[in-house]
């Protein structure tokens, strides 16, 4: 295959590509499909970092973590570990005068 | 150039400028059409300005890629946000077997060696225009013009 085939192969596919091309659009009228969705994406980013940050702002996370307490906790607890904590009370030694 | 003669020069180019949108958008019509729509509002706005260093044929095509590069990178960015593929790419409305089979094999090609190749086989541009087009120097457009246009050869040889 030669340039002058490589040519005209090329050239038919140009003919059948652009033997009906679309009318040129030069006016704004009817802003491009693509910067339309363009603009609706950036809205609707801005809305959902807004909203975000508002409801973030709203959390009281500090608080939360000072009275958090793990649902695990009893598990900590084992037979006979208030016996570390608490004084024994003796009754039946006598007082002393 | 005035407005008028803007316009009257892109109505001149609009068949050409509208295959090599094709080319720069993987020969998705759609994606053509608004690649072309974008750049001509970018011409006749005055973004884009014709300095008269090359042809405005030549200008014309480098704002097409230029702009269907940038369109393809807010495609991708938007599927990626929405979290779903792009939308897959119609079958190119070719009937004919042999330019079928030239439209398989380009699509083997490197970016670079698919464009210097179509700007010269299919617009009838030097390698030169075509490395003023693409931005890059007429020898680097020689270099992807000649190790192209040797794989598509192959390809199409088989």
């Amino acid at each position: 295959m030669n340039d002058s085939d490589l040519r005209n192969l090329f050239h038919r596919l140009r003919e059948e590509e652009t033997r009906f091309p679309p009318s040129p659009r030069m006016r704004g009228e009817g802003a491009p499909k693509g910067r339309m969705r363009g603009w609706a994406f950036a809205i609707v980013a801005i809305l959902i970092v807004i909203g975000v940050a508002l409801r973030h702002e709203r959390t009281p996370t500090s608080d939360s973590i000072l009275t958090w307490k793990p649902p695990t906790d009893v598990l900590l607890l084992t037979p006979g570990s208030e016996l570390l904590t608490t004084v024994p009370r003796i009754p039946d030694l006598p007082e002393r005068k | 150039m005035d407005r008028a003669e803007l316009e009257c020069e892109l109505e001149r180019l609009h068949a050409a400028s509208f295959g090599w949108a094709l080319g720069c958008c993987g020969r998705n019509r759609d994606d053509a059409e608004e690649v072309l729509q974008t750049v001509y509002l970018k011409v006749l706005d005055g973004k884009a300005k014709f300095d008269g260093r090359s042809s405005l044929k030549t200008w014309l095509f480098a704002v097409i890629r230029h702009t269907a590069m940038g369109h393809r990178r807010t495609s991708w960015i938007r599927s990626l946000a929405l979290l779903r593929l792009p939308s897959p790419q119609p079958p190119p409305e070719v009937d004919q077997m042999e330019t079928r089979r030239l439209l398989a094999a380009l699509r083997r090609l490197s970016r670079r060696q698919r464009e210097v190749l179509e700007l010269v086989f299919y617009h009838d541009m030097t390698i030169e225009e075509a490395g003023q087009a693409l931005g890059i120097s007429v020898g680097s457009a020689r270099v992807h013009y000649t190790r192209g246009k040797k794989r598509l050869e192959a390809l199409l040889g088989r």
